[in-house]
């Protein structure tokens, strides 16, 4: 693939990166800025190389899921300083970025004025539910209804079998439902339909 | 109707979906951010190589003295050796009759090999090498038996005499000296 053409289909893919970036990092706007710019750093220096063997959404998603888990791992052992303090800072605030609050419920309120408070309130709710469930329920249910891949497509980015797959998919949906349910969000609350 | 489907789900996510796109960060501030430190990561990596070649020219360093120090510390045993040797077959080796050592032994400076055979049948030098073997080990039993460990004194204790000695029913333990 030419650099400029996968240049034009990663900036398509942009925002649907940045969502899972941001489900990787449990939700944290620096740390998922943060994956992505050493995700295209690794596309810029050859370390991560699409070969065409599957589309190139699932390889980037599998690329952001590998480099969260990395920086993950990085700053768990940074905190028993056996990896420098220096590394995990660099590559959490770039040049450009500027620390962030997390996303938490807060974007609505400032980019749209409009959209109620209930609404709101809802969907903090179903994020705080969503983020309850186990991590491999939670990515399946993200990358079925928030990216629309298939359950195939999703078991390839998780790196798990379809059947795997499938069973955790089922289990989360069942689980956010009856939370959700619990907390009396149900399809007359309004959150939007 | 208290229940949930999927389709409600599906509208929550698509929400959240539409909320997080708001505050996504530009593809363009991201890329060129991960463009300028991907220089860092050239000079990073340069500065591995540079580190791993020191590292290895060190090892090599050390391997090398390492082996010198150990030459030289064997060549200087060997020498001494040999110059025992040397005194012992122009002397009078100990344990050999003066007939032997005056027949066999041709005098020796230095290594065997540097003994010339001018024209002899029977091969002298293998002689002097047969020599030479007999006497080094006759010299080492005459070493080993010489040999007393420095710590010998430590296996020495006040009751040694006690120990050696039959003890007699009827002698005293205690010796008085009658002067």
């Amino acid at each position: 693939m030419e650099s400029s053409e996968l240049h034009a289909q990663l900036e398509a893919l942009h925002p649907d990166s940045f969502g899972w970036a941001l489900l990787c990092c449990a939700r944290d706007v620096t740390e998922a800025e943060s994956t992505l710019q050493a995700v295209y750093l690794k596309v810029l220096s050859g370390k991560a190389v699409f070969e065409g063997k599957s589309s190139l959404k699932t390889w980037l998603f599998g690329v952001i899921k590998k480099t969260a888990a990395e920086r993950r791992r990085r700053k768990m052992l940074s905190r028993f300083r056996l990896v420098p303090l220096e590394d995990v800072i660099e590559t959490t605030s770039s040049k450009t970025g500027r620390p962030r609050a997390p996303a938490e419920g807060h974007a609505d309120a400032s980019h749209s004025p409009d959209v109620g408070a209930y609404r709101n309130e809802i969907l903090a709710m179903f994020r705080t539910e969503l983020a309850a469930l186990p991590r491999r329920q939670r990515e399946v249910l993200h990358l079925v209804f928030y990216q629309d891949l298939t359950l195939a497509e999703a078991a390839e980015v998780m790196g798990v079998s379809i059947g795997s797959a499938r069973i955790h998919y089922d289990r989360a949906k069942k689980r956010l439902k009856t939370r959700l349910i619990e907390r009396g969000v149900t399809t007359n609350a309004g959150y939007g339909r | 109707m208290q229940d949930m489907e999927d389709k409600d789900l599906e509208t929550l996510f698509h929400q959240t979906r539409a909320s997080d796109q708001r505050s996504a960060t530009s593809f363009d501030r991201d890329w060129e951010a991960a463009r300028s430190r991907l220089v860092p990561g050239r000079r990073a990596s340069l500065r591995y190589a540079i580190a791993a070649a020191c590292i290895i020219v060190i090892v090599i360093a050390v391997a090398v003295a390492v082996r010198v120090a150990g030459r030289r510390s064997t060549i200087p045993q060997q020498s001494a050796r040999n110059q025992d040797l040397g005194q012992g077959l122009q002397g009078r080796p100990p344990g050999l009759s003066d007939d032997t050592t005056a027949a066999r032994t041709p005098p020796l400076r230095g290594n065997s090999d540097s003994v010339s055979a001018p024209g002899g049948i029977g091969s002298p030098k293998r002689r002097v090498r047969h020599q030479y073997v007999r006497l080094a080990t006759h010299e080492d039993r005459e070493l080993l038996s010489a040999w007393r460990s420095p710590t010998e004194f430590l296996l020495k204790s006040p009751a040694d005499d006690l120990l050696k000695v039959v003890p007699n029913i009827q002698d005293s333990m205690v010796r008085i000296d009658s002067r």
